[in-house]
């Protein structure tokens, strides 16, 4: 007993010798010049964090919407789109999207290199101090380049094959987005013409969106989705998991549009992160609650999975300027997006579009309506700038991924066969499913 | 030996079991299925698109008695499934050739 007080006192001793020291020795107080660069670069840190969470959301969102035989598959999906996202960023996204001084093409296409970080401690640079670190910055962008290609895996679930979705969303991760990218948030031309989108509901969720849409346009619907003029809906296999799905990336976007503030060196800067959280939450809250009642009014009954895409398409509907409007105003453009998720789904069901997630009336619709409600709470902002932006972003991403949908569909196929669609892909593709009736347990 | 088949409301599942297990049944082997009859079935709406839910959830219930107590189980299940509204199910009476208990190799009414 007594040896073992010793022995605890030995180590309490030891254990407080490094602070007595340096109490001593030196003054741990971070410079004035670098508190700015401190916090921003933390403010980077924990909503990157947020933003990566999203990932796990749409991963839920998407298994709860699509029937058990494929939610294997659908997850599946989506971690490898998010490791692919991860090393295409860091080897070609991050200097194409933000080339500085080292366009390839002056405000259009970036620098081709791959990201480097500062060095460990930041030995032997000028850092500066004005902004963030490079390390917290890759890591936050990152997650934006990843979120766009959860956006398409959700809208093309049920018949895609899977190397082929993870070879568009090389393109995408590696090209397309960080090229689009580069013209709004890296300097390009279409920040010079004055365009505003704060978070990326054009620069982020309509990419996403317009992906998708040439995606299920190539790859066309489920086999008996659409027959005989009727639509037939195939009820989604878990709405606890869409739910939880939903709430996740609600909880996401405060990193989303909170981090995309860029700064949080000064009062006002942490007052508008503040501004921006309680905006963005608003905006879910708007487009829920417009579903909740447009779906009573037109179905009678309201429709969960249509309650989930009005939240989302709240929240992509804020992004574009989540911090001019008032609680009110951000609620009401929210609630907007709500409603044209709302009628936009059985629109594309119409045209034989096969969305099975709603990503494309949530990310694009809601993402175009987000873009152009900017005008009503931000005096800088100009319609026509938006609109202009809207179409040449839109032309660009459309084009370029309905080319290499085509050229994957006409080599390697991008469909599965009609008797691995009818028996799941979860089987087909993986040989195991998420959901084994029968066991030998 | 008979079997008794029956379909019931699955909320009325306990109640029947415990009203069964007072007349001396000794088990039963139950299933969730789905189906129609009378009741048939009626349409909802899933992301705008209408659907017709042509089968309803229902609980069966399976149980081999005795010859001699087939008719008291048969109007036991009857009378604790009824509500009197329209779905309350169906009973089936089958004769069973041979019964055996897997563990002492029992054989018939000594089985079940």
């Amino acid at each position: 007993m007594m040896r073992l007080t010793k022995l605890a006192l030995m180590l309490g001793v030891a254990a407080m010798a490094p602070t007595l020291g340096l109490a001593q020795e030196a003054d741990m107080t971070p410079p004035n010049a670098e508190i700015g660069y401190i916090l921003t670069t933390f403010m980077f840190i924990v909503t990157g964090v947020l933003v990566f969470w999203m990932a796990a959301g749409f991963a839920m969102l998407e298994a709860g919407l699509v029937r058990s035989k494929n939610v294997a598959m659908q997850l599946m999906k989506n971690m490898a789109l998010f490791g692919i996202a991860s090393l295409l960023y860091y080897a070609i996204g991050y200097n194409l999207m933000y080339p500085g001084d080292g366009w390839s093409v002056d405000g259009i296409i970036g620098a081709f290199a791959p990201a480097v970080l500062e060095p460990v401690g930041l030995a032997d640079t000028e850092t500066d101090l004005t902004y963030a670190s490079v390390g917290s910055d890759f890591f936050f962008q990152l997650m934006f380049a990843a979120a766009t290609a959860s956006i398409v895996s959700g809208a093309l679930a049920e018949r895609i094959k899977l190397w082929p979705f993870l070879a568009f969303v090389i393109v995408l991760v590696g090209l397309i987005y960080p090229i689009q990218a580069s013209w709004k948030w890296g300097g390009g031309f279409l920040d010079q013409m004055g365009f505003l989108d704060f978070a990326g509901s054009t620069v982020v969720h309509s990419v996403g969106g317009w992906a998708a849409l040439a995606g299920a346009l190539v790859l066309g619907p489920r086999i008996g989705k659409y027959k005989d003029g009727r639509v037939n809906p195939f009820p989604g296999s878990n709405l606890t998991l869409a739910t939880l799905g939903t709430f996740i990336l609600w909880m996401g976007w405060f990193g989303f549009n909170g981090g995309s503030q860029l700064y949080m060196d000064t009062a006002g800067n942490v007052a508008d992160i503040s501004r921006i959280l309680g905006n963005t939450n608003s905006g879910a809250a708007g487009g829920a609650i417009a579903a909740l009642l447009l779906t009573k009014i037109l179905y009678k009954k309201p429709d969960l999975t249509m309650v989930l895409n009005g939240a989302l398409a709240g929240l992509v509907s804020i992004t574009a300027e989540p911090l001019t409007p008032g609680l009110g105003q951000a609620a009401l453009i929210g609630a907007v997006g709500g409603v044209l998720a709302v009628f936009a789904v059985p629109i594309l069901d119409k045209l034989k579009i096969d969305d099975v997630v709603g990503a494309i009336p949530v990310h694009l619709v809601a993402g175009i309506w987000g873009t152009i409600a900017v005008v009503f709470t931000n005096a800088d902002a100009s319609l026509i700038v938006q609109l202009k932006a809207i179409v040449i972003v839109g032309a660009f991403v459309f084009s370029v991924s309905l080319i290499l949908w085509l050229l994957l569909k006409a080599t390697v196929g991008i469909r599965v066969s009609e008797e691995e669609e009818i028996t799941g892909l979860d089987m087909g593709e993986l040989g195991m499913e998420a959901y084994p009736e029968f066991t030998n347990g | 030996m008979k079997l008794i088949i029956a379909t019931i409301k699955p909320f009325k599942l306990e109640e029947v079991r415990e009203a069964l297990t007072g007349i001396g049944v000794r088990g039963m082997m139950v299933t969730e299925i789905k189906g129609f009859g009378a009741q048939a079935g009626h349409t909802e709406i899933y992301r705008g698109a209408e659907y017709s839910v042509n089968f309803l959830p229902k609980v069966k219930l399976e149980i081999v008695v005795a010859a001699d107590l087939a008719d008291q189980v048969v109007e036991t299940i009857a009378n604790t499934a009824k509500t009197g509204k329209i779905g309350d199910g169906k009973i089936f009476t089958l004769n069973v050739e041979s019964a055996l208990r897997v563990r002492t190799g029992e054989t018939n009414e000594d089985a079940i």
